[in-house]
């Protein structure tokens, strides 16, 4: 491909750091590759704002930095952040007509940690209107195609931070997942992403889709990059009510994934040969039955085996709840959608309409124009549910239903296995535009992802394989009990030490 | 018939805090218009409530004063 950015040379952010640091190459050098590159691959539709100055600005200050000797973690490592995340000086639209020349005045609390970590922002990826949607086609500024296949989607929400992760444009970027939405891009794209457990990672300056089940979380080619980006992402945060103090007693901040992360490979290097001696994998059955497609099972099945070789003991289990996931987030998540989402009236800021009567009309006016299709159906469905005299069938029941899910993995974590893996999504990514009559469709495929959120918990994806119908990229799933992140991402990484999945880039399979 | 009279009162008050009980704006009477007023009383995009601890210590005073019963955890 024309137009290698040379970050591409580095098979991880810490090699890339090892060069920066001994003077290799420069900070203003990535960037500059990476921007020419990011123009290059403007087909993908990856991005939804690019800044040079700004860009080359924070690039100027990561070589000073190191020139200094005063380096950072992440300092010269060009990233990106899903267009969800509000950056002071950048629009920032959620890909959403209604926020098309919206410049925020102040940063996400995961913008500004990544910044202080030394990261080179390239800009804003474009992703599924205000998040809501899994094939990143309800974007207000067109689909974006997936690296492996332009007619495929690259899934979603966040799928301009996979398709710029895949076609190897940065080295990593943020995405927010709140139903899979970073898990299930990853899969599709043939990249390593993970959803940190609910409450580790702050919100504040996420634009707020279902705020009980929002949680940002990095994408990269492999778990060793994830845990570089969700060290310095995740900590307390004071001005996020829901953010937690402390994780299993540790205070939530720096070094408590990698601690974690680091004793657990300790052990993986104690037992020799077989590294996951003991750990126990359940695999529930309602994971891996009818509605998956054949090549999926099979790659999901292939991956199995692997952790088996590498000394894991698979476990079947239930989770007897899995199918309800579906009507339950389906009410919850549009619930707080449309709560949420009430702001967006055409007063302070944001759309508003040109010509309109008296205020009721702008405001109906505002909204409809300002927001797609998806987003008005979650709107509805939520304002419907919350409705006085619906507010016990549909939203308590659901809510009902919600603690159900989480005691289900509560009971299998506490009885029978130590991590959960299955697949990520029934098929690999369907072609841009099917299911564009049948939203539902889409909705269904939700299936493995959805009770994560709903309980609150991490859960990661790897690639694992090709579908054989079409050779698109399958993800694994793998889910773990509270704050667990360390120990999922060393899980991750010895099955990436024993394969070559995630060094698969588009055109060289 | 035999009635039982309950009469419920529900009474506003203006509690004496620096700030608003979402947000770090002041609350000073008689600032100048538009001087008052953060990123999370406009509802921008991304930003979040916090509550006001100086108006949920107040609370908890008054519900003392009445003899009321505190919940240690809500």
């Amino acid at each position: 491909m024309a137009n290698t950015p040379l970050h591409t040379q580095f098979s991880s952010i810490q090699a890339l750091r090892e060069a920066l640091q001994a003077g290799q190459l420069s900070a203003t050098e990535l960037a500059h590759s990476a921007l020419e590159a990011i123009e290059a691959r403007k087909d993908l539709n990856a991005f939804l704002h690019v800044d040079a100055d700004l860009t080359l600005e924070q690039a100027r200050n990561a070589d000073a930095a190191i020139k200094a000797g005063k380096p950072a973690a992440l300092t010269g490592v060009p990233i990106a952040h899903k267009d969800v995340l509000v950056i002071k000086g950048w629009r920032s639209t959620a890909a959403s007509r209604m926020l098309a020349n919206y410049v925020s005045p102040f940063d996400a609390t995961v913008v500004s940690r990544l910044a202080d970590a030394g990261a080179v922002s390239l800009g804003k990826l474009n992703c599924d209107e205000f998040a809501m949607g899994s094939g990143n086609e309800t974007s207000a500024f067109g689909p974006v195609r997936n690296p492996w296949d332009p007619n495929a989607v690259p899934g979603g929400s966040s799928g301009g931070s996979a398709a710029a992760v895949a076609a190897g444009l940065v080295m990593a970027a943020t995405g927010t997942d709140t139903g899979g939405s970073i898990r299930q891009p990853a899969a599709l794209c043939g990249i390593s992403g993970i959803k940190p457990t609910y409450g580790t990672v702050s919100r504040l300056g996420l634009i707020a889709y279902a705020s009980s089940l929002d949680q940002a979380g990095p994408i990269a080619r492999h778990a060793r990059d994830l845990l570089e980006l969700l060290e310095p992402m995740a900590g307390f945060d004071p001005l996020d009510s829901t953010s937690l103090e402390f994780c299993d007693g540790a205070p939530n901040g720096p070094g408590r994934i990698r601690s974690r992360f680091d004793a657990a490979i300790a052990r993986q290097q104690k037992n020799g040969s077989r590294p996951l001696e003991g750990l126990r994998i359940g695999v529930p059955r309602e994971f891996v039955g009818e509605g998956l497609s054949p090549d999926v099972a099979q790659a999901v099945e292939n991956a199995l085996k692997t952790f088996e070789s590498l000394g894991a003991v698979r476990v079947e289990i239930s989770l007897p709840r899995t199918e309800l996931s579906i009507p339950a987030y389906y009410v919850i998540a549009p619930a707080e959608a449309s709560s949420n989402l009430s702001r967006y009236d055409g007063v302070r800021f944001g759309h508003r309409a040109e010509s309109y009567k008296e205020l009721d009309d702008m405001i109906s006016r505002t909204r409809f124009e300002g927001f797609g299709p998806e987003v008005r159906r979650r709107v509805l469905i939520g304002t419907y549910v919350l409705c006085h005299g619906y507010y016990d069938a549909y939203y308590l029941q659901a809510q009902r239903v919600r603690r159900m899910i989480a005691n289900d993995f509560q009971q299998a974590f506490a009885q029978h296995c130590d991590v959960i893996m299955g697949p990520v999504a029934p098929t690999v990514a369907k072609a841009i535009g099917d299911n564009r009559e049948d939203p539902i469709a889409d909705w269904l495929a939700d299936i493995y992802t959805l009770g994560v959120n709903l309980a609150g918990l991490p859960a990661m994806s790897v690639p694992c394989g090709f579908g054989t119908e079409r050779p698109l990229p399958v993800g694994l799933q793998i889910i773990g009990n509270y704050f667990a992140e360390g120990e999922l991402l060393a899980v991750a990484d010895c099955f990436q030490q024993a394969t070559d999945w995630h060094q698969r880039t588009p055109g060289n399979q | 018939m035999n009635w039982e009279i309950v009469i419920g009162l529900e009474t506003h008050v203006q509690l004496s805090t620096d700030s608003k009980i979402f947000s770090t704006s002041s609350t000073r009477f008689g600032a100048a218009p538009n001087t008052q007023a953060c990123e999370m009383d406009m509802a921008l995009p991304g930003s979040l409530p916090v509550m006001n601890r100086g108006a949920v210590e107040r609370a908890i005073l008054f519900g003392l004063a009445v003899g009321a019963h505190i919940a240690p955890r809500s």
